[in-house]
């Protein structure tokens, strides 16, 4: 008598929602990481600098220190 | 402000270590290569022109009699360090002030000030003054942790390590904080584009 084995693959659950998790944190990163590349050019137009007179203080202040 | 050209090639360490030792030109050069980093941080955070230069001006005093009196760790980088103090600086001033921060301040205006205009049309003008507007208004209504760790990874080029070392959360709160500011900062952005 021929004896036919069958067997189905055991599915480790945990293993699975890991991987769907990393998968999905990895997919996020990519998306925001992207969108942060397209933003940076007009996040850097925000930058600002201080007045003159307020570095001119803080040199007079270390010097007179 | 005209630090000396030999100046630039030393690491920040080095100049700390020179200003101790009495070179004040080296305080020009720190201040050269770090002003728009420390103070642009502070001015999205507090939302006003005089209180940031205030802010600013009070975190280098800090810095000076720190370094004088000899209390500089030097293994610490310098940077993440004078970012403590302005972070500590600014949080001080919330408390003082007791309010929650205003969404828009009074010199908005100030931001376009310092653009480079080169022949543009007034209707472009309008657009890009607009954009940068709008991108700033959505930073100001992003939670504040969120728009703490997005402001210091951009405009203070601290590495996540130093956020969590200087917001007293972990690298994995800091890095999700990002996320959700720059989620949010995309919803607002759709919202926006659909509005």
């Amino acid at each position: 008598m021929l004896m036919i084995t069958i067997s189905t693959p055991s599915i480790n659950a945990n293993h699975l929602q890991k991987s769907m998790e990393n998968l999905t944190s990895e997919l996020f990163e990519e998306y925001d990481a992207a969108f942060y590349e397209s933003v940076k050019t007009e996040l850097d137009a925000l930058v600002k600098n201080p007045k003159d007179e307020t570095i001119a203080r803080i040199l007079a202040y270390s010097k007179a220190k | 402000m005209n630090a000396p050209m030999k100046l630039q090639l030393n690491s920040d360490q080095d100049l700390v270590k020179l200003y101790l030792n009495g070179d004040e030109s080296v305080l020009e050069e720190l201040l050269r290569r770090h002003k728009s980093k420390i103070y642009t941080s502070i001015y999205l955070l507090v939302k006003d022109q005089q209180q940031a230069e205030d802010i600013f001006q009070d975190t280098f005093i800090r810095v000076i009699n720190t370094l004088r009196s000899g209390n500089y760790n030097e293994e610490g980088k310098f940077l993440p360090w004078v970012m403590r103090i302005s972070h500590n600086l600014v949080i001080d001033h919330f408390r003082r002030a007791k309010r929650a921060p205003a969404t828009i301040s009074s010199d908005d205006n100030d931001v376009f000030s310092m653009l480079q205009i080169h022949e543009e049309s007034a209707e472009d003008r309008i657009l890009r003054e607009q954009t940068y507007l709008d991108l700033r208004v959505m930073i100001q209504h992003l939670p504040d942790e969120q728009k703490e760790v997005l402001i210091m990874r951009h405009y203070a080029d601290l590495s996540f390590k130093e956020i969590a070392d200087l917001t007293d959360v972990s690298i994995n709160t800091a890095l999700g904080r990002m996320r959700y500011a720059l989620s949010n900062l995309r919803k607002m952005m759709k919202v926006k584009e659909v509005s």
